[in-house]
C-alpha cells in the first residue's frame, strides 16, 4: 500500500510524486499525516490540490465505516447455521456451524477430530447439498473414508457420487501452499466462477497445525507473523464469502503447569470464534468409540458443556446422553 | 473484498470544511452533550463524575475473559434510547479482526429493550458505525479519514478499537530489524488517536490481547498474597510500544473466576494509571450480556 507512484490514484503525475520525494514524503502514510499549508511551500504545489490529493488517498486506502443497521440487513440473510450431522455436536455449537465464523475442533492424537471433519463434508455435501472444500495437511483424508459415510447415509450410487462431486480436494503441507490455496479461492469466487452444483458453504482446514507448528518456536518471530497472515486469510474468507470455516488442532503440553492444552500459543487462541474440545472418555462407554466433546469457547453460549458423542456410529443421527460436568 | 460498496457519492462529499475545524453549533452540541463515563457504565466509573475530557482506556486480558462481551454491553447501553436507560449516543467500533458479531449485539439489545421490535432494533443499530482495518497502515489512514465523521456526528461519543495488537506480529516481521520502524505505525496510530480523543471529546476503549508467556515467577513464593500490585500485574507484560503506555489513562485487566469450567464469574480489576486507584469489580455473562454482581 504504501509508497506513492504515478497514477496510484486520480491526480498524481510524475512530476507530483517527484515534487513531494524530493521533500522527504514517500508513501501515502507521508502524505496524510503532513501539514499541507507546509508542504505546499516548500514543494510549489498548490495547497488546494494537495488537498484534494490527500482527500483521494484517503478515500482510496481507509477503510469505510458500514452504519450497523445496514450491516445487520446484511447478515440477517447472509447468514446461514449448518448442521454438523452429528446431533450432540449440533448441541453443543447452538444449532450448527455458523457461516463468517473460523469454528476449531481440538485434540489429541486419535481423538477423531479428522472423523468429525469428513461427517460434517458428508453431511453437508449430501443432506444439504452444498460444496465443500476440504484442505488437507495432514494426509488423513481418502476417498474412501468419505464414500464409507457416503454409503451408510444412502444406498443411492448416484446420489453419492454426486455428493461426492461436491467436495473439493485440496492439499497444502506448508503454509505457503496453504496460503496459495486460500488466496486462489477468493480469486476464484471474485471471478464468479462458479459451479452448477451449488455454493461453497465449507472450507476445512485438517489441521492448520501441521503447516504452523513447525515455524513457532525458538525466538523467530517471522513463525508467528506467518501464523498471523494464516490467521487473516482465514477470518477473512469464512466473512467475505459467507462461508462456515473448520479448522482442526492439536494438543500439547504446557510447559510450565505439564497440563494439555490447544496447541500454537495464545496469540492462535484468539483466533478461532468457537473451539470444541475432543476428548477420549474415561471410565464408562469404554467400546473405544465413544468421545467427549466439550465447548471450550463460544461468542454466543456459556463455556464448559460437554456432550457424548460416539464417532464409530456416522450418517444416522444417534441419541446421545447429555454430560454436563465440570471436568474433563 | 467488501460485500457493501462504498457510496461513490459520498467519496467527495461527506468531507465538512477541512478536517480538524469543527462547525459551531456542532462544537457546542458536542461540549454541552458530553457524557461522563459515570453515564456510560456506573458500575465500573462509580467516581469518574467529571465530563468526558478524552479518555483512553485499555482493556488487557487473556482469550475468554470477558472483553469483547463488555464492549458490547457499554455499545448497547450507549446505543439505547434515553427512554430504555441508554444515552442515545452514538458510537464507532473499530475491528481489526474480524471478531464482531453483530447478531450477538443484536441478542443483547432485543433483551434490553423493553419491547424489542424490529423497528426499536434497527433504531438503535441507526446509531452503531463498523469499519474493519485489515493493517496498522490501514488503521492509521483510517482514523486520518475519520476525522470528517467526528466532526459531523457530535452525539458520537464512544470510540471503540478490538483490537489494539491484532497486527502486532506481523509489524514486527516487516520493520525489519529496527524496533522503532517495527513499532512505528502504531506509535503514530496512539498519537492520532491521543489527538483524536481530546480534540472531540471520546472516550476510547481499546482491547489488547495478552499473548505474551506470563513471567515465571521464580523468585515469589505460591502464596503472593501479600504483594497485591504484583498479584495484579503477573500476567501483564507491556509489548505494545511506549507511545500507547503514554497514552492509556486506565488499565482494566480481565479474567475468568473460579476453577470449574462451566462458571460463568468473570472479574476485572480496574487500574487508574495517573492514582494508582485498584478496584475489582465481578460479573456474570448472561443472554443479555454482562451484569455486575
Amino acid at each position: 500500500m504504501g509508497v506513492l507512484r504515478p497514477g496510484l490514484c486520480p491526480g498524481l503525475t510524475q512530476d507530483m510524486v517527484q515534487l513531494l520525494r524530493s521533500r522527504g514524503i514517500k508513501t501515502v502514510v507521508d502524505l496524510v499525516s503532513a501539514d499541507l499549508e507546509e508542504v505546499a511551500q516548500k514543494c510549489g504545489v498548490s495547497y488546494k490540490a494537495l488537498v484534494a490529493l490527500r482527500r483521494v488517498l484517503l478515500a482510496q486506502f481507509s477503510a469505510f465505516p458500514f452504519n450497523g443497521a445496514d450491516l445487520y440487513e446484511e447478515l440477517k440473510t447472509s447468514t446461514a447455521i449448518l448442521s454438523t450431522g452429528i446431533a450432540s455436536l449440533d448441541k453443543l455449537l447452538d444449532a450448527g456451524l455458523y457461516t463468517g465464523e473460523v469454528t476449531e475442533i481440538v485434540g489429541g492424537p486419535g481423538s477423531g477430530k479428522t472423523q468429525v471433519c469428513l461427517c460434517v463434508a458428508a453431511h453437508v455435501a449430501h443432506g444439504l447439498q452444498q460444496n465443500v472444500l476440504y484442505i488437507d495437511s495432514n494426509g488423513g483424508l481418502t476417498a474412501s473414508r468419505i464414500l464409507q459415510l457416503l454409503q451408510a447415509r444412502t444406498p443411492d450410487e448416484g446420489e453419492q457420487a454426486g455428493a461426492l462431486q461436491r467436495i473439493q480436494v485440496v492439499r497444502a503441507f506448508d503454509i505457503f501452499q496453504m496460503l496459495d490455496v486460500l488466496q486462489d479461492l477468493q480469486g476464484a469466487v471474485s471471478q464468479q466462477v462458479s459451479s452448477s452444483s451449488g455454493t461453497l458453504k465449507v472450507v476445512v482446514v485438517d489441521s492448520v497445525t501441521a503447516v504452523v507448528a513447525p515455524l513457532l518456536g525458538g525466538q523467530q518471530r517471522e513463525g508467528l507473523a506467518l501464523m498471523m497472515q494464516l490467521a487473516r486469510e482465514l477470518k477473512t474468507l469464512a466473512r467475505d464469502l459467507s462461508v462456515a470455516l473448520v479448522v482442526t488442532n492439536h494438543m500439547t503440553r504446557d510447559r510450565d503447569s505439564g497440563q494439555l492444552k490447544p496447541a500454537l500459543g495464545r496469540s492462535w487462541s484468539f483466533v478461532p470464534s468457537t473451539r470444541l474440545l475432543l476428548d477420549t472418555s474415561q471410565g464408562a462407554g469404554a467400546s473405544g468409540s465413544w468421545r467427549v466433546a466439550c465447548l471450550t469457547k463460544s461468542p454466543r453460549l456459556p463455556t464448559g458443556f460437554q456432550e457424548m458423542v460416539d464417532i464409530g456410529t456416522w450418517g444416522t443421527p444417534v441419541q446421545s446422553p447429555t454430560l454436563q460436568g465440570d471436568h474433563m | 473484498m467488501q460485500r457493501l460498496s462504498r457510496p461513490k457519492a459520498l467519496t467527495f462529499a461527506h468531507v465538512v470544511g477541512l478536517p480538524g475545524v469543527a462547525q459551531g453549533p456542532q462544537l457546542l452540541a458536542r461540549l454541552e452533550g458530553r457524557s461522563s463515563l459515570k453515564e456510560i457504565e456506573p458500575h465500573l466509573f462509580a467516581d469518574e463524575d467529571s465530563p468526558v475530557h478524552g479518555e483512553i482506556l485499555e482493556f488487557h486480558g487473556p482469550e475468554g475473559t470477558g472483553k469483547t462481551e463488555m464492549l458490547y454491553h457499554l455499545t448497547a447501553r450507549c446505543i439505547l434510547p434515553k427512554s430504555e436507560g441508554g444515552l442515545g449516543g452514538e458510537v464507532l467500533f473499530i475491528d481489526t479482526d474480524y471478531h464482531f458479531d453483530i447478531l450477538r449485539l443484536v441478542t443483547v439489545l432485543e433483551h434490553r429493550l423493553s419491547e424489542s421490535s424490529e423497528e426499536a432494533i434497527k433504531h438503535c443499530l441507526g446509531r452503531f458505525f463498523l469499519v474493519y482495518c485489515s493493517s496498522s497502515t490501514q488503521l492509521l489512514l483510517t482514523l486520518y479519514s475519520l476525522e470528517t465523521m467526528f466532526c459531523s456526528h457530535p452525539s458520537l461519543c464512544l470510540l471503540i478499537l478490538d483490537s489494539l495488537s491484532a497486527f502486532y506480529w506481523i509489524d514486527r516481521v516487516n520493520g525489519g530489524e529496527s524496533v522503532n520502524l517495527q513499532e512505528s505505525t502504531l506509535k503514530k496510530c496512539s498519537q492520532l488517536l491521543e489527538k483524536l480523543v481530546n480534540e472531540y471529546r471520546l472516550a476510547l476503549f481499546a482491547t489488547t490481547q495478552s499473548i505474551m508467556q506470563k513471567t515465571s515467577n521464580s523468585a515469589e513464593g505460591p502464596s503472593c498474597a501479600f504483594n497485591r500490585q504484583s498479584d495484579v500485574d503477573v500476567d501483564y507484560r507491556p509489548y505494545l510500544c511506549k507511545a500507547w503506555q503514554q497514552v492509556v489513562k486506565h488499565r482494566i485487566f480481565f479474567s475468568k473466576q473460579g476453577d470449574s469450567k462451566t462458571s460463568n464469574q468473570f472479574s476485572l480489576v480496574s487500574r487508574h494509571l495517573k492514582s494508582n486507584n485498584l478496584k475489582k469489580h465481578f460479573f456474570i455473562i448472561g443472554e443479555s450480556g454482562v451484569e455486575f454482581c
